[in-house]
Order: structure tokens, then C-alpha cells, then sequence
């Protein structure tokens, strides 16, 4: 059983090992009944990266960053074009963008991760809100990080090594780790 | 309207990292729609310097200023900008985000430039 920091504002609340850190709680913690998911071949992982949500400037930008640090990406701008490209590509990390409708977003990651295929994929949520109670409605829901934007590249960066697999360039941003 | 290269022929297109004062961070030309290696000439200076951005230089630096205070996370602008001697409608992609430098956390803006195909 892994814990989850709902406050970490540095931190993704994964710790180096890629495992939700348990450290420096400042308030709750809450208890998840899975361990924290992370692809066994996180260090060496070919796979896409899945990129989901409904603003397609949004998707653009952050294929443009992931690509800049060496990953490959795809992108779903709904959920069921979501569900058909995780089920075909077998992604390594699944990015959501919930800025357009939170619930929605939410609902999204609920769905794939009742895919057979999709059920050990950790997922990043991405939210214009940063209050507690969308970090935890987004742990609840299955995600394993929950990053508030404007993003921070650095925690970003981090992130995605951790989850999908560390790429060889330190190009772009978010190089400081 | 028209942003004009330089003298030196930095080209436009490209994908850029810029601190929230226009300073080129990290910048990767474009070729097309093919990005190319990074090029390390132009970080430090200013992007709207280096790149001369002449008649509607203010036209995009109030974009990018008005960009930074507000609370969106991507915005977009389209112009006639200049590809060698011909105008082209250029688009500009902005997003936000913050990056550690030093032992500080500095707002950051990513700006992709490419040849609008509309």
C-alpha cells in the first residue's frame, strides 16, 4: 500500500525511486490501495508518451517541450480517441490536461484506467487549480501526480523521467535537476 | 505589420525560452517545419534585439507582456512577418511556466514561431 502526498508544491509526490513521498506532509495523507504505478522498463522505455485534453494549443506545446527533451509523443484530444490510441500504442506515461474542464478530465482518467491495457499506466494530471481538493479528486481518480500550471518545467521534467523513463538530453526547459 | 530578421540572419522561426524580460534562454531555428539543432548564438540577448523585431516589435512585446500578467496558460497571435524577402503570416504559440535558476524559482515563457498555414 503506497502513500500519496497531497502537498508537495516542489514535488510531483514521487521521490527518486519514482515512489510517492511520504516525506514533509504538511497536512493529509491519504492511503492508496495500489502501489504507486511505474513501468518496469521506466529506465529504458521506447513507448510514447500519450498526451490528452481538449486544447489543442495546449497538446501542441507540450508535444514541443517533450520532444525537446527526447520523447516520443502522441496526442488524444478526446476521450475516446484517448482510449483508442492508449489501447493501440501501450503509452508509458499518460499526460492530462484538465484546464478546460476538470470533471471531464477526471472522468477521462476514470475511464482509461478501467482499460485492461491502461490500468498500470501512470497518468499526470495538469490544473489550472492548485487547491487541495482537486489534487485529491485527481489522486482519487487514479492519477498518480497531480502538477499545477503555469508549469514548473523542473517538477515537469522530473515527473516524466521519473514515470515514463529519463531521456539523454538536457536540452529546453526545466534542465536544472 | 511585419517583424523583420537581422542583419546577422537570425532567422525567426524557431522555437524559443525566454525569462519574462525577453531574454533568449534556449532557442531551436526551424526550417521549415523541421526543428533543427539548438542554436546557442543568440542566448542571453534579448529576443526582441537579436531578432529585430522592428516596426511591430511593440505589437509582440505587448503580446508577450500582456501574455505573462495574465492567468492564461497558452495564448496564440498571428502576423505578416517576413520569411527572407517575402511576408508570410506568422504565427506565434506562447505558454508559461516557471524553471529554477539559481536557488530562485523564475516565471519562463516558451514561444514556438512558425509559418502560419491557415
Amino acid at each position: 500500500m503506497a502513500h500519496c502526498s497531497l502537498y508537495a508544491p516542489r514535488e510531483c509526490g514521487l521521490n527518486e525511486a519514482g515512489e510517492t513521498n511520504i516525506a514533509d506532509f504538511r497536512k493529509t495523507e491519504i492511503e492508496m490501495t495500489k502501489t504507486t504505478p511505474r513501468r518496469d522498463n521506466a529506465t529504458t522505455n521506447p513507448q510514447p508518451i500519450m498526451i490528452v485534453g481538449s486544447s489543442e494549443e495546449t497538446r501542441y506545446m507540450l508535444r514541443v517541450i517533450l520532444e525537446i527533451w527526447g520523447y516520443e509523443v502522441l496526442e488524444a484530444g478526446n476521450q475516446e480517441e484517448s482510449i483508442r490510441l492508449g489501447a493501440e500504442t501501450n503509452p508509458s506515461l499518460i499526460l492530462l490536461d484538465t484546464s478546460r474542464n476538470f470533471t471531464d478530465g477526471l472522468e477521462n482518467i476514470r475511464i482509461l484506467k478501467r482499460q485492461d491495457e491502461m490500468v498500470d499506466i501512470p497518468a499526470v494530471v495538469l490544473s489550472g487549480y492548485a487547491q487541495d481538493t482537486y489534487r485529491e479528486a485527481a489522486i482519487n481518480s487514479g492519477a498518480t501526480a497531480f502538477l499545477v500550471k503555469p508549469i514548473d518545467f523542473d517538477e515537469l521534467r522530473h515527473c516524466v523521467s521519473t514515470l515514463a523513463g529519463p531521456k539523454p538530453s538536457t536540452a529546453g526547459p526545466g534542465n536544472s535537476r | 505589420m511585419k517583424v523583420e530578421n537581422n542583419d546577422a540572419g537570425v532567422q525567426l522561426f524557431g522555437l524559443y525560452e525566454l525569462d519574462t524580460a525577453g531574454t533568449i534562454l534556449y532557442r531551436r531555428p526551424y526550417e521549415g517545419n523541421i526543428a533543427l539543432a539548438a542554436d546557442h548564438s543568440v542566448v542571453g540577448e534579448n529576443f526582441f534585439e537579436a531578432l529585430e523585431v522592428s516596426e511591430n516589435g511593440n505589437l509582440v512585446r505587448n503580446h508577450l507582456k500582456n501574455f505573462i500578467s495574465s492567468r492564461r496558460s497558452v495564448d496564440s497571435f498571428i502576423f505578416d512577418g517576413f520569411d527572407e524577402t517575402a511576408l508570410v503570416k506568422t504565427k506565434i504559440l506562447m505558454t508559461r511556466g516557471h524553471e529554477t535558476q539559481g536557488d530562485a524559482l523564475s516565471a519562463i515563457v516558451i514561444m514556438d514561431i512558425k509559418k502560419h498555414n491557415a
